[in-house]
Formats: C-alpha cells, structure tokens, sequence
C-alpha cells in the first residue's frame, strides 16, 4: 500500500492571438511554437503511455482562448503552412550540415519530429489537436479542467461580482462543448484567488482550484495538513494548495533542472544564428525570430556553446525523471510518519515549460510517469477528484488572497507599467452589466451587438496584456490589444444604448474578434446564476 | 613631390570608395549554405523586440468618464492602489460652493481609514495631475477604505467612498481550532434534488472532528 499521493498538474494557455487581417503575424507564433513543441509533444507522451497501459494520472487545464484558437479552422490552417514550412526548412538543413555529423543527427530528429507532428494532427485527429485530448479523456487517467474565459486575472478586474461570474461561466460552458462534460475543477488564471470567488464556482459545481503554496498555508485557520491536503472553502470548493520542493526543482535557476548543461539550449536558434539570405525565406517577414530549430545544447555559464546531442539530453532527462520520483518517494515517507492519512504532494506548473522553454521536458514527464509505475511502490498519482473521492472531509479554511506570480499577491498585474488599464476595465466592465441587466431579451441585430460587446471586453481582460506591460517586450502589442478591444468595446456600448448599429462594422467584429462563438451576453447579468451539474 | 601627393591621394579615395562602397552584407546575392556549421558567427545573437507586421492604428481612451469616483484595489499585504476621476460638473459646483481657494485640484486628497477597532485614519495630498496612487499600508490581513476629497486647512470636503479592501495575510494564522466539512458526489446530488436550497443558511453537512 502507498503512502502517499502525488497530483501532477499542467495548466496550458496562451493569449487569444488570432489576426486573420495578416497572412504571418508574429504574435500567432506563440501559439504555433506552442502546438510544435509542448501541445503535440505532450500529447504523443501521454498517447503513449495510453498505448502502453502505463498507470498515470495527469491533470491538464487548458485555457478557453488555447481551446479556441484549436478549434479555429482558419488559425489551423495557417498552423498548418507554417509546419509545413518548418518541415522544408528541416528537410534543407538535413541537406546542409550532410558533412557535419555533430549537427546532421540533430537536423534529421527535427525533420522526423515535424513529419510525425504533421500527421498526428492533420492524419490521426482530422486537423483537431482536442481530438487527440478527448480520446485521451477516455482512458481515464487523464483529468481536464477549464480556466476563465479569457483568463481574466480574477482578483484585479473582479470589482463586481458580475464580472467574476461572467468569466467562470463562459470558461465552464466552452469546456461543456468541447468535451461534452462540465469540468469538476477550475485553473484560477495566475492561481490568482481571492476569498469569496469560491461561492460563484461551487454555482457551477467546480469542486476545486488551486492556490499557490501561501494561499493555502496562510488560510484564516492554520491547516492542519499543511499543502498536503486540500482545505474546504466555507462554499464547499477545495483548495488545492502547491508543493513548494517539486516547484524548485523544476524552476529554480540554480538547482532546477532545465540548466543542465546537457539540455538543448534555447537562445541559439538558426533564425538568428545562419546567414540571412540562406533562412529569410522561412522567417516572418525577413525578421529573425525563432525557428525552433536549435543545435546547441547548453554547456555552461558561458557564450561558447558545444553541439547539441540528443542521447546525452535523453539520458540526463531519465536520470532527473529517476531523482526527482526519489526526491518525492523521501519527501512522502518522511510526510507519512507525521500525518494521520496519506500526504498529497500538488505539483502544477505552466504546460508551455515543458518542450518550449525545456525542451526536453516531455521525455522527462515521460521517464518520470514510466518509473513511478514501475520502480517504486512509495507513492501513486492521483487527480484532485480521486483524492477528493478518497477523502471527503477535509478542514474548512478560507484561503489566503494570493497569486502564483512573483512576490505571491497582486503586483505582476499592478504596477507602474499595467496600472492605467484597471479604471477603463472597471468602467467597462460597469457598462455591461448594465447593458445586459436593461435588455434581458434583446434579439437580432442588438443581440449580436451585446454578445459582441461581451466578447470585446473579455478579450481586453485577459491577463496576458498586463503580464506582457509589465515584462517589458512586445509591450506595444499588450498596450495595442487592450486599447483596441475596449474602444472596440464603448463603441458598441453608445450603439447599444442608442440602438443605432453600424452593422457592417459589427460584422468585421465578429469575424475578427471571434472567440465564443455561442457566448451569451446575459452571462453578464446580475441575476444571472451557474447552475450544478 | 606633387606626383607623390596624387598617387597617395588616388589611393586614399579608392579606400574611401572601397569602404563606402562595399555591399551591405544582407544585400549580397544569396550565398550558399555554409557547410562548416561550426564557423558560424552569431552577430544577430541578440533577440531584437520584433515589432509588429501590421502597423495599426491604436485608438486612444478616454481620459475620463465624467464620473466622481475612487476605487480602491490590493497589491499586496503592505500596499493597496487608488484611481479616482473627479467629473467636470462637480469641479464647478465645488467652485461656486466653496470658492477656489478649497476648490482647488492642490487640495485633493485620499483618506484611508483602516476599518478595524478605532476607525484610524491618514491623509495623502495627491493634488495636481495625479489620478491615481500606490498607498503603503504596511498592515496585513486589514480592511481598508477611503474618501476622496479636498483638504484645506482643518477642514475636509468628502468627495466620493471608496469600495472596501482586505490586504492579504502575510504569515501563518494563529486560529488553530479546526472546523471539518464532508463534500461529495452524494451530496452534490441531493443538493440537486433539493433545488435553491439556501446553502449559506446552515450546514448540516458539517462535522466538527472528534477530539
């Protein structure tokens, strides 16, 4: 019999980057890095696992904007030419470096991992990455859960009620129809909690989140357990809160594994690296950026870079894999002695760690779930709904308001750089709950401009602008975005409560700004309630 | 002698136009791909910040909604952050009531009082242009609220109330008594079957842990 438990959590997300005015527009990259090297790579881990009957268990939120820009056909199909693209770039590569083996080994893994991208999607799952999700759902081993609409940081732009709602709601009801099943728990976008936005889960029947370590540590009344249980919010939902040990393994600079001087260097990319008339066909408007290419592996604290080599990388990704099941085997068994049930360890992180910024990160998942299973009997995954089925009562605390972003509260999403945007969200925000309170049964014309305006200003509350001001690149796109989606926004409020409507403009709206297609603006209503199961 | 100076002349402007005249690197004509992989330098090594393809035009927001309003909001346990906007129609009734003397955006001030025990409270001056303030509360896990209002001398014109705040704990609690709750499927359902039962009033699904 185990010990203990451990939750293994990836919290998948990007920021609703679809620009169908643009045949390349750089900022959709973040996505297509996104699906090459973790979405894809992940997924045909764990397809594996599956095949393999390995017993795992991994929790994955994905996002409402990643999900939607996954369903959309034209960004999948733009997808689609850029991987092709990439497969031609590999393929000459493959060609280049025919007389240099140190890289040629490299150039021909990358021209077999797009291939076998290429037909994962668009062979095996129709061109529909949540195929390949949903199929995995049917095992059972894996658990998905939602995030907020727009990933909307909770604690800042929830001046009302209203507007916390709005976001739970729209999150669950797009889950509901990508996967035919309401979510039983939630990702707080950036852990972001604040006590009393429980009550508006449980009306969803979400029956747990999750808080960074101090969420749950610090809670009105000491917990027991410490991290290693949930607590219960006074609403019933449960609080899941982060293992501090498992997160510094992984992110710390010093001791964290991803700075292994064997793994593949990430700031050496041939997009910036081989001559310019050679790679600008394969760059976004002749500008360097990221290939994903990449031959280096990371050799040190030093500019000198030595070649990347694969098996070396593979090797060190099954011997961290192996160190850190053992890290957790101790951390479990020294748990146990001093707990009367079995100690939950939660380890979340940001899915796009694992294969974007680590590279080899998904073999390292692999590894790890392959030798929990056999190697040792310490411990056995779980996800927060078999522990919550395992154990039932838990302490009622209220969590502490905190984030999981840096300092642990509210100042990534508040400072200097990001602070202006509260006063136009808030006032925005004010604005629909008014519209949607004083047209309960608008159709037409004027609907479409309501559920337009709902879209508008989710689009302007998602936490990635503030994020992005406050990290100091590509500012001007954060700023751009945020500006445009509330204009966009107030125009459709005047219009509204004018009843006068431009409608092709609204038009070009819905067609560029097209997320949640079936959203309904009464979401924003102040009597407007999630309903259980 | 002058032969000299032309020839030394001649030379220097054929370097001058070498120079002047040497092609820009990423204007050559394709070269063909290196095959000493190893060789190669990285001079664009650097991330540029990539601007965006499209160039759009940024709409600019309002600066005000003509409203008189402050809202309060929480950074951390230590510090909280105030907007405010004070509507145009109000400065000139406060003009007219009061005069320009105290009606003067110099006097406009935030009084944070901390809701807890004796109603402490403490003003900012944040006359002249400001339109919002981070305010160090230095106090954990305390409701804060404030007036936005005008100050001169002894005297304080309220203006608008604030929300309520509650900065974040920063320690462990020292509530040690433990309160127990069953939540499950079971429950879930008949919770269903019961309808708007009013959660909040009761718990019958409590338990206090024995012992």
């Amino acid at each position: 019999m185990e010990k203990g438990l451990v939750c293994l959590v990836l919290h998948a997300h990007l920021p609703y980057v679809r620009h169908p005015e643009g045949e390349e527009y750089l900022e959709e990259r973040w996505l297509y890095e996104g699906i090459t090297e973790t979405y894809v790579p992940i997924l045909q881990m764990l397809e594996k696992l599956a095949a393999d009957d390995i017993d795992f268990r991994i929790t994955i939120s994905l996002s409402p904007p990643l999900i939607s820009m996954l369903q959309d056909e034209l960004v999948m199909k733009k997808y689609r030419r850029h991987l092709e693209s990439l497969m031609e770039l590999a393929a000459l590569e493959v060609e280049r470096t025919r007389n240099t083996p140190e890289f040629n080994y490299t150039a021909r893994l990358y021209k077999k991992r797009y291939h076998s991208i290429h037909r994962m999607i668009f062979d095996e799952n129709g061109g529909n990455i949540l195929n390949a999700f949903r199929k995995l759902l049917t095992t059972g081993r894996v658990e998905l859960i939602t995030s907020c609409a727009t990933h909307g940081y909770l604690p800042l732009i929830g001046l009302q009620d209203e507007i916390v709602r709005a976001q739970v709601a729209v999150g669950v009801e797009l889950f509901r129809q990508v996967f035919g099943r309401k979510p039983r728990g939630i990702w707080l976008p950036e852990c972001g909690y604040k006590p009393g936005h429980d009550y508006i889960l449980r009306e969803f029947g979400l029956r747990y989140f999750f808080t960074d370590t101090h969420g749950v540590m610090y809670a009105s009344r000491r917990p027991k357990y410490g991290v290693y249980a949930p607590i219960y919010c006074p609403s019933g939902v449960a609080a899941f809160g982060r293992d501090t040990e498992t997160s510094r393994q992984v992110w710390s600079s010093k001791e964290g594994y991803p700075g292994d001087p064997d793994y593949r260097e990430f700031y050496r990319d041939i997009g910036y690296d081989l001559d310019y008339d050679y790679i600008k066909d394969f760059l976004p408007h002749g500008i360097r950026v990221d290939t994903g290419l990449k031959y280096y592996r990371i050799t040190g604290n030093t500019e000198h870079k030595e070649p990347y080599q694969p098996d070396w990388a593979n090797e060190k990704a099954a011997l961290h894999a192996g160190n850190f099941m053992f890290n957790r085997q101790h951390q479990l068994e020294y748990l146990a002695e001093l707990m009367d049930r079995k100690p939950l360890i939660v380890a979340p992180y940001d899915a796009e760690l694992f294969g974007h910024w680590w590279f080899e990160g998904p073999d390292f998942l692999n590894y790890f779930f392959r030798k929990t299973a056999y190697d040792q009997k310490t411990y056995r995954m779980v996800t927060p709904s078999e522990y919550l089925e395992m154990y039932p009562i838990n302490q009622v605390s209220v969590p502490n308001a905190s984030s999981w972003g840096h300092k642990g509260y509210n100042e990534v999403w508040l400072e200097k750089s990001n602070d202006w945007i509260y006063r136009h969200l808030h006032k925005a925000g004010e604005r629909m709950i008014n519209l949607a309170n004083q047209n309960r049964d608008a159709h037409g014309l004027k609907a479409r401009a309501l559920n337009q305006a709902a879209r508008e200003l989710l689009l302007a509350q998602s936490s990635d602008w503030a994020f992005i001001m406050k990290s100091g690149t590509m500012v001007d796109y954060a700023v751009r975005r945020t500006k445009t989606h509330l204009h966009n926004f107030t125009r459709l409020f005047y219009a509204i409560s004018e009843d006068r409507y431009d409608e092709p403009w609204l038009e070009q709206l819905e067609s560029e700004n097209n997320i949640f297609p079936k959203i309904n603006y009464r979401v924003f209503s102040s009597d407007y309630r999630g309903t259980v199961g | 002698m002058t032969g000299v100076i032309i020839t030394i002349l001649i030379v220097a402007a054929v370097i001058v136009a070498l120079i002047l005249l040497r092609p820009d690197r990423k204007g050559q004509e394709a070269q063909p791909p290196r095959r000493m992989f190893t060789m190669e330098t990285s001079k664009d090594l650097t991330p540029v910040e990539i601007q965006p393809s499209v160039p759009a035009l940024v709409p600019e927001l309002p600066e005000s909604y003509n409203d008189t309003r402050v809202v309060l909001m929480v950074r951390d346990p230590e510090w909280i952050f105030a907007y405010w906007e004070i509507n145009d129609n109000h400065w000139e009734s406060l003009i007219r009531r009061h005069g320009e003397p105290i009606a003067s955006r110099d006097n406009v001030t935030l009084r944070v009082f901390e809701l807890s025990g004796e109603m402490r409270y403490f003003d900012i001056n944040v006359g002249g242009m400001a339109r919002d303030w981070h305010i160090r509360v230095g106090k954990s896990q305390t409701p804060f609220y404030c007036h936005l209002g005008l100050k001169h001398g002894g005297e304080f014109i309220p203006l608008a109330v604030s929300n309520t705040v509650v900065t974040p704990r920063d320690s462990l609690s020292h509530l040690f008594d433990e309160e127990w709750m069953l939540v499950n499927d079971h429950e879930q359902r008949l919770l269903k079957r019961l309808g708007n039962f009013p959660l909040d009033l009761t718990s019958p699904f409590m338990y206090r842990k024995e012992g």
